[in-house]
């Protein structure tokens, strides 16, 4: 039996552990987004613009980019607030309609322009091949999840939400890996390779294992 | 919102067969980049700007007399000299030079804007690979964008 204190500590400890999760991930998603407004000046001074001079000379290239970042953006701030319950409960309009903002940016604008841009990434033919799963992947997590919800299957449409999730995130989690094995000492074409890799890996395991963990009924998944 | 699934549908699959077909043509063109190349990149980068030159029509010849160059040469060597003889830091870093080494006699030679412009992109697109010892990484928030990281190190 569980008494009045030990359940004011579970919900303290639960509370603790989401923040130590939400504030970094908040933190590093706005930084992302701050960081990529200046992108819209459309100037070429940018160093990963000059280093792909030839890529943005195509305008088709030059278009998927800035479409791409656009919609990386408005991804990462309308995801942010989609996994809070509170927020579910109280104005589930903001839910619904955040919701729809993300997933037709990622099904029309973010993952075809990332898929493009896929094969003329940076790294081998390993890391192309990584980047084109992950914009298929973000495709099709989205789109079931859209799916699961206009069937009304919400234990489907979390899932999902969540895998999707996870693949918005790469682009976060993978300027944290790339920072920290810079700071390490990493030389920078391996730990570019190397990041990439954690992060996709990385973010698809904790997001199979958050789905794991919160719902008993997982298996139940594979039905839908 | 069916209309919505065949048409991000309809995208994917225009997406992949655009990159398809832009891969193998680039391939074909030799365009292709491989940004961990560094050679590649630098000469990536170099076309593109003889193409600029090219188009604004603003290729000229500059004449640079070498004299100066060897004169200046000359003196920082001395400074050089002075410094390994101090038995400072610099003894690991500058070689010693040989006293008998005689300094050959001043050319005046003509230099094409092209040369220093392409030496000058491919100092710029050095391999950030190379990394001098001794030195302290530093790390700020304008790092975490799009753009790849370059050496920027404080000194001990």
């Amino acid at each position: 039996m569980i008494n009045s204190r030990q359940l004011t500590l579970q919900h303290a400890v639960r509370y603790f552990i989401a923040a130590l999760f939400w504030i970094p991930v908040t933190f590093f998603s706005l930084l992302l987004i701050k960081n990529t407004i200046p992108y819209f000046s459309f100037s070429q001074e940018f160093s990963f613009i000059q280093e792909r001079a030839i890529l943005f000379a195509r305008s088709i290239y030059k278009y998927s980019f800035y479409i791409h970042i656009f919609a990386g953006m408005v991804c990462i701030s309308t995801a942010l607030i989609q996994f809070s319950s509170s927020l579910i409960k109280k104005r589930k309009k903001v839910h619904i309609w955040s919701g729809r903002i993300y997933v037709m940016v990622v099904l029309l604008l973010g993952a075809p322009t990332g898929l493009y841009m896929s094969f003329f990434a940076k790294g081998s033919y390993w890391e192309r091949t990584l980047f084109m799963f992950m914009a298929v992947y973000w495709f099709y997590t989205t789109m079931q999840g859209f799916t699961a919800i206009l069937k009304k299957n919400v234990l489907a449409h979390k899932i999902w939400m969540i895998r999707s999730y996870s693949m918005a995130m790469t682009a976060v989690t993978f300027r944290v890996y790339y920072i920290l094995l810079y700071y390490f000492g990493m030389d920078l074409l391996h730990n570019y390779e190397i990041s990439l890799w954690i992060s996709v890996l990385g973010n698809m395991l904790v997001a199979e294992f958050l789905i794991f963990r919160k719902s008993r009924v997982y298996l139940k998944t594979f039905l839908t | 919102m069916k209309r919505i699934i065949y048409t991000a549908v309809a995208l994917i699959i225009c997406a992949s067969v655009f990159g398809i077909a832009d891969y193998i043509n680039a391939k074909k063109q030799g365009k292709l980049v491989n940004y961990t190349d560094d050679v590649q990149t630098s000469e990536a980068t170099i076309s593109e700007k003889k193409k600029e030159i090219i188009t604004t029509g603003k290729e000229e010849m500059l004449t640079v007399n070498t004299k100066n160059e060897f004169k200046k040469e000359k003196k920082e060597k001395k400074i050089v000299k002075a410094k390994v003889k101090e038995g400072t830091r610099y003894n690991e870093v500058v070689p010693e030079l040989a006293a008998t080494e005689k300094p050959k006699d001043p050319v005046i030679e003509k230099v094409n804007l092209m040369d220093v412009l392409l030496a000058k992109t491919i100092d710029e697109n050095k391999s950030d690979s190379i990394i001098p010892k001794g030195n302290k990484r530093r790390i700020n928030l304008e790092m975490f964008s799009r753009a790849p990281i370059r050496e920027k190190r404080i000194k001990k």
